[in-house]
């Protein structure tokens, strides 16, 4: 059974505990893990807000503030890379919603000749690094020209065995009472699809496309070996190359300011998306732990 | 279920699920199945970047096997994936195990906070903290110099670079996996904690005799997918330390990345990834052997 436990509210068994001194200990430890988990990003957000000449400063709360770095991240190449990562981070998720929405439905609803084959292949799959898949794919993608296009990372994002494994557990959810019905109306195959199955697993094409748009977003090997044009690069990517300009120092300018700039301007939509969607955003994240 | 697949057949065209699992494949024989057999394929081949591939046969494994570099690549990946394993275990079974403590919303607000850094990806994870651990604009040294302990080299120095990485691992994924642990107490039943406080359990044995064993299954994913990402790790490192300083934090991935990408020999880094994936397996393995046996004990 899949079901999303986590991100669920806590229940009866929740509820402060034990004497004062007991109490005061508890508290005092969240306190802790709550500043170690909240201080690293206070410290990227006060960095890209402190003029360049004083980063180094240990203040924690900054002498002056200024907007600076952001504008010169927008003279560098971060605009063209944040279009990059949006762009290919869209289209793999919804390639990768329709083709495993489709295959999710047609291995729940059907029995076929080869269905558990297929399946147990795809599931086998998920034991396979990532790592150990991108030489192959870059052989492939060289082999059709394919290099330094979105495309070259967005179709091997998008057929992800879990997310169809994840939209096979929904669709097989749903009464088969509910598809005999819509046939005696006279509904094709697809139509049950598209009008009966597709809006009844909402919440699980939800996941589905969060689980894709995160792991675009954030992904990093793949697009290394993919991009090697600069105008192409993802934001990983990119951030990585201003810093490794750095630590070579290539430029006379310090582009800390554009690094830490442009570090905030990548997290910034996932953490508000988190900050939006909480309880929808942890159950996605965390759905493929309970596969057991 | 099999007369309603009998009843089912008679409905549509036997072409129907063929056709909706079509495009998947479509993706999925390429880029998942057919990669596999690819890479397979690929550590048996002398295939210099540009020219056609020559059949070698395990010349690639034993090129690979005999090269002190990955012996040490692997040695400092396994080094890591320990030291983050022990590390992490503890901790994120007790942030879990407070978290059940608190009031509702209070947990819900902490399990927030604390599941940001899973949303970022390990770049931008990598150069917060090279905020923190930069010798001339990091922050814990900043604070270091102004009490007068001199600047520590946390990614300068051989014996600390490993650390620093595995620190920086722990600081994104402890809030993840603390809320996957969390989410596997609140399914245990408050009858069983009940029924051990009457039988006089203190704190301690309650978490011995009643959480750990119910929570085994979700342990283990944490304990295989935690050791999965750690055998994996590379970008992190790539961008911290490239593997410096002397080679002490050189990781299997980065050296497949390099013999693949930099010395242009797919079929080196080919056989590297099939060790590598071969020493996963073997890893999952031991792990759910591990959890497993426990339960006889």
């Amino acid at each position: 059974m899949l079901r999303p436990v986590a991100g669920r509210e806590v229940t009866r068994s929740g509820g402060q505990q034990g004497s004062i001194a007991e109490r005061l200990g508890r508290g005092t430890v969240v306190g802790l893990i709550v500043v170690v988990a909240a201080f690293p990003l206070y410290w990227l957000l006060i960095s890209s807000l402190k003029p360049s000449t004083r980063l180094g400063e240990v203040a924690l709360i900054p002498s002056s503030v200024t907007v600076e770095n952001f504008v010169a991240a927008f003279d560098t190449q971060i605009p063209r890379w944040m279009a990059n990562t949006f762009g290919i981070a869209l289209l793999t998720t919804l390639l990768g919603v329709t083709v495993a929405a489709l295959a999710g439905f047609g291995f729940a609803r059907y029995r076929f000749r080869g269905r558990s084959v297929l399946f147990a292949m795809v599931l086998a799959s998920l034991a396979i690094p990532e790592y150990a898949l991108v030489l192959p794919q870059f052989t492939i993608m060289r082999q059709f020209g394919l290099l330094n296009t979105w495309a070259a990372v967005i179709l091997p994002l998008a057929a992800n065995a879990l997310v169809l494994f994840l939209l096979r557990q929904y669709f097989s959810q749903l009464p088969e009472e509910l598809f005999d019905a819509a046939r005696l109306d006279g509904s094709g195959e697809f139509r049950l699809f598209w009008t009966v199955a597709l809006p009844l697993v909402r919440p699980g094409l939800g996941a589905a496309g969060l689980l894709l748009f995160l792991n675009a977003w954030n992904a990093y090997l793949l697009p290394l070996v993919m991009l090697t044009n600069s105008d192409q690069f993802t934001m990983p990517i990119g951030l990585a190359f201003l810093h490794s300009q750095l630590n070579f120092g290539i430029v006379q300018q310090s582009p800390w300011g554009a690094i830490t700039a442009g570090t905030v301007i990548s997290i910034v939509p996932l953490i508000l998306c988190l900050l939006v969607m909480q309880r929808q955003f942890i159950g996605s994240l965390t759905a493929g732990a309970v596969k057991a | 279920m099999t007369t309603i697949a009998r009843r089912a057949s008679r409905k549509y065209p036997a072409s129907t699920p063929y056709l909706f699992i079509a495009p998947f494949f479509l993706l999925f024989i390429p880029f998942g199945a057919g990669s596999v057999l690819l890479a397979l394929g690929i550590a048996f081949v002398d295939w210099p970047l540009g020219q056609s591939p020559e059949f070698v046969g395990f010349d690639k494994f034993a090129t690979v096997l005999g090269d002190p570099l990955f012996g040490q690549a692997m040695g400092n990946t396994l080094y890591m994936l320990v030291g983050f394993l022990l590390a992490l275990l503890p901790l994120c079974l007790f942030v879990a195990v407070l978290l059940k403590q608190l009031r509702r919303r209070t947990a819900n607000v902490v399990q927030v906070v604390i599941f940001v850094p899973i949303t970022m990806s390990l770049i931008a994870v990598a150069l917060v903290f090279d905020l923190l651990y930069n010798e001339r604009v990091g922050f814990v040294n900043g604070v270091l110099d102004l009490i007068g302990l001199g600047p520590v080299p946390f990614l300068t120095d051989a014996d600390l670079a490993p650390w620093s990485i595995i620190a920086l691992r722990i600081w994104r994924v402890l809030g993840y996996y603390a809320v996957i642990l969390f989410a596997g107490l609140q399914s245990i039943p408050d009858e069983f904690y009940e029924a051990a406080q009457l039988d006089g359990a203190g704190a301690w044995q309650r978490f011995r005799h009643v959480t750990f064993p119910l929570l085994k299954p979700v342990t283990l994913f944490v304990l295989v997918a935690s050791s999965i990402a750690a055998w994996e790790l590379f970008a992190e490192v790539q961008v911290l330390t490239d593997g410096g300083p002397a080679r002490s934090t050189l990781t299997a991935v980065m050296y497949i990345f390099g013999a693949s990408f930099e010395q242009f020999d797919l079929g080196k880094g080919a056989a590297a990834s099939v060790v590598l994936a071969f020493a996963i397996i073997v890893s999952t393995v031991v792990a759910s052997r591990l959890l497993r046996s426990d339960d006889r004990a």
